[in-house]
């Protein structure tokens, strides 16, 4: 049942990032990552 | 058993291959070690059980000790990456403070469940590289380019680093960058093992630039490097090998079959592929170079192994000195983690890790029972014995203090032979490390002697560099060779097998201060040939992780054609019992991962 949950919050979730985000072009690009930034998971 | 304030484990793999672990107890590194060597599995990616097991034995303290576990990626991101796609943003940032644990990363579940009062902490994957590179650098300040064959959601990232501060400041998104692009045609050439990378890299001299123009099809750049592949690859092997036909048709040339012969058309675009990677990675410097100001550049990530770029990097003088960090791939992330996890404790405080040469893993142990009928006794010590026998063109293999960190041998798990030996080259290669004989080795030099023989007197101590032979020390060669194996066996100087065909060679400078025994070998030898060279390759065979203790290095040497093994301070000679039936047989077991 938990992992039933699991799995459908987690696709969920992928079609949200989908939704919200895009192809980014190539090439370098400004980073907006925290380098030293250890959170997370 | 030690009882410490901070105990902090580092702990690398979690994209899937080479599983780490590094541990620091109050602010020292005491150990690490790669999982691959205690499963004897190349390049596992399984969580690092052993070898966290054996830096705490190393280090003297209790599971239940550790304070801080650190990651060297931030597995959900890498996930979710996987999933979609798409590269992160605000969003799934949001979700990695939110989200359980068990959320995509693989080794969590298991670290909590070995360690519950520990705190966890993930780092950026390429930050884990940065600072595994600045710490164990000469430098005080750097601007850093890492370019790998992934990160999370991005292949390449360059930014500032000093004690004080880190930042990241560009990077190029996706895993179809560079990194993957080596890889790509590594596939196409036919050598479709994890980490293959290096026999390309090894063939390139062979061979002429003749397919730039189409290998340029497969991909998109820009003049500061910014690079993406026009097709979407994952870093599996059903995605790279369902490539194949894509770039075979954009080439104009079959993909090689793994048994395929390897013909000059192979080599050629092995030639190709290394110079538009030397050239994308100048073209980096560049820009990093323009943009920073920096004096200094850490090169490191999965494709700062390529040597032969490294140390071009370094003679080109983009930046005025260059670091290739000795563990700039993942086999170091552990390490690399723990290190920005350390510099954060310390409040930007300076230090650099005492790294003792890497040689951070456990002594050989016991030495097998099964050897003593064969051990010798000589005179005169072990460093002339050992010099007296290369001298003779014999082969000694030496398993001898704390096992190397990463993927070279350094003197303490390796095979030591005389450079000049007629054919030294190819009976290595064939009888010894049953590989591909068109494989070079490396030289190790003394390092107050290094430019008296290479182009370059740079240090290079742990074997991240290539250099190339002085001029006046090369033998004309012909215009055109017959065949590649007529190019191998060509006596183009006193040092052949240590002198690619293109007279490079990947150098390990040794000083007495950072491998003080490898040294004396060295020295000893010297005083008795004239020559201040010896080959040191690493004591494994074709698809084996570099041997561990005395007893595996026991077990792989009464199954080649080594003549001598030391183990510890003691020497055998050997068997010469198996027949080569059944040296191949005890081969296989390794072939899968060859």
């Amino acid at each position: 049942m938990v992992k039933a949950i699991r799995q459908i919050s987690l696709r969920l979730l992928v079609a949200l990032h989908r939704v919200f985000s895009r192809e980014v072009p190539a090439g370098w690009r400004r980073s907006s990552r925290q380098a030293d930034d250890l959170s997370g998971r | 058993m030690r009882k410490a304030n901070d105990v902090v484990l580092g702990i690398g793999g979690l994209l899937g291959h080479d599983a780490n672990a590094a541990l620091f107890v109050d602010g020292r590194l005491m150990a690490a070690s790669q999982e691959e060597r205690h499963t004897r599995r190349k390049h596992d990616g399984a969580f690092p059980h052993l070898a966290v097991a054996s830096c705490l034995a190393l280090g003297g303290i209790d599971l239940r000790d550790i304070t801080d576990v650190v990651f060297a990626e931030k597995a959900l991101q890498s996930r979710l990456f996987d999933l979609t796609g798409r590269s992160g943003n605000a969003f799934t940032r949001a979700l990695g403070h939110l989200l359980p644990e068990g959320w995509g990363n693989l080794y969590g579940q298991q670290a909590r469940a070995l360690l519950p009062k520990a705190k966890f902490h993930h780092a950026w994957h390429h930050l884990s590289h940065v600072a595994g590179a600045f710490h164990t650098s000469p430098f005080e300040r750097a601007a850093y380019l890492c370019v790998d064959g992934k990160g999370e959601d991005y292949s390449a990232s360059a930014g500032v680093i000093d004690h004080g501060e880190l930042r990241l400041i560009w990077e190029q998104p996706y895993e179809n960058g560079l990194g993957m692009f080596y890889t790509l045609i590594t596939y196409f050439l036919g050598f479709v093992s994890f980490g293959s990378e290096y026999k390309v890299m090894g063939l390139a001299p062979y061979g002429e630039p003749r397919y730039v123009a189409e290998l340029s099809r497969l991909f998109m750049t820009d003049a500061r490097g910014g690079f993406r592949l026009r097709r979407e690859i994952r870093f599996t092997d059903q995605s790279l090998l369902g490539a194949l036909p894509w770039a075979s048709g954009l080439l104009g040339i079959p993909a090689r079959g793994k048994s395929d012969p390897l013909d000059q058309v192979h080599i050629d675009l092995a030639t190709s592929l290394q110079q538009i990677f030397e050239d994308e990675v100048f073209k980096m410097a560049r820009f990093l170079r323009v943009e920073t100001g920096e004096a200094n550049l850490l090169f490191c990530g999965g494709c700062a192994q390529n040597c032969v770029a490294a140390g071009k990097l370094r003679a080109r003088n983009i930046f005025p000195a260059v670091f290739n960090s000795p563990v700039g791939g993942d086999m170091g992330s552990g390490l690399g983690a723990a290190l920005l996890y350390e510099r954060q404790r310390r409040g930007g405080a300076p230090f650099k890790a005492e790294t003792r040469g890497f040689g951070l893993g456990e002594e050989p142990g016991l030495i097998p029972t099964a050897a003593r009928p064969y051990q010798v006794k000589f005179d005169g010590g072990l460093h002339a014995f050992v010099a007296q026998q290369l001298a003779a063109s014999k082969i000694v293999a030496v398993v001898r203090g704390g096992m190397e960190l990463g993927a070279r041998a350094l003197g303490a798990r390796s095979i030591f032979a005389d450079p000049r030996a007629p054919g030294m080259q190819s009976r290595l290669n064939l009888a010894v490390k049953f590989r591909e004989s068109f494989r070079p080795f490396a030289p190790a030099i003394l390092a107050e002697h290094t430019g008296e023989w290479f182009d370059s007197a740079a240090e290079s101590d742990y074997m991240n560099y290539t250099a190339y032979l002085r001029p006046e020390r090369r033998a004309p060669l012909p215009r055109k060779f017959a065949s590649l194996r007529e190019q191998l066996d060509f006596p183009r100087c006193t040092i052949p097998s240590v002198i690619h065909v293109d007279f490079s060679a990947r150098l390990q400078t040794i000083r007495p201060e950072v491998h003080p025994d490898f040294h004396k070998f060295i020295t000893v030898f010297h005083a008795l040939t004239g020559i201040p060279i010896l080959i040191n390759t690493s004591f494994n065979v074709a698809g084996q992780p570099i041997i561990r203790t005395a007893a595996e290095g026991w077990d792989c040497f009464v199954n080649t054609d080594i003549d001598f093994i030391v183990l510890n301070d003691e020497v055998f000679r050997n068997p010469a019992e198996k027949t080569r039936e059944e040296k191949l047989t005890w081969l296989k077991q390794f072939a899968k991962s060859a």
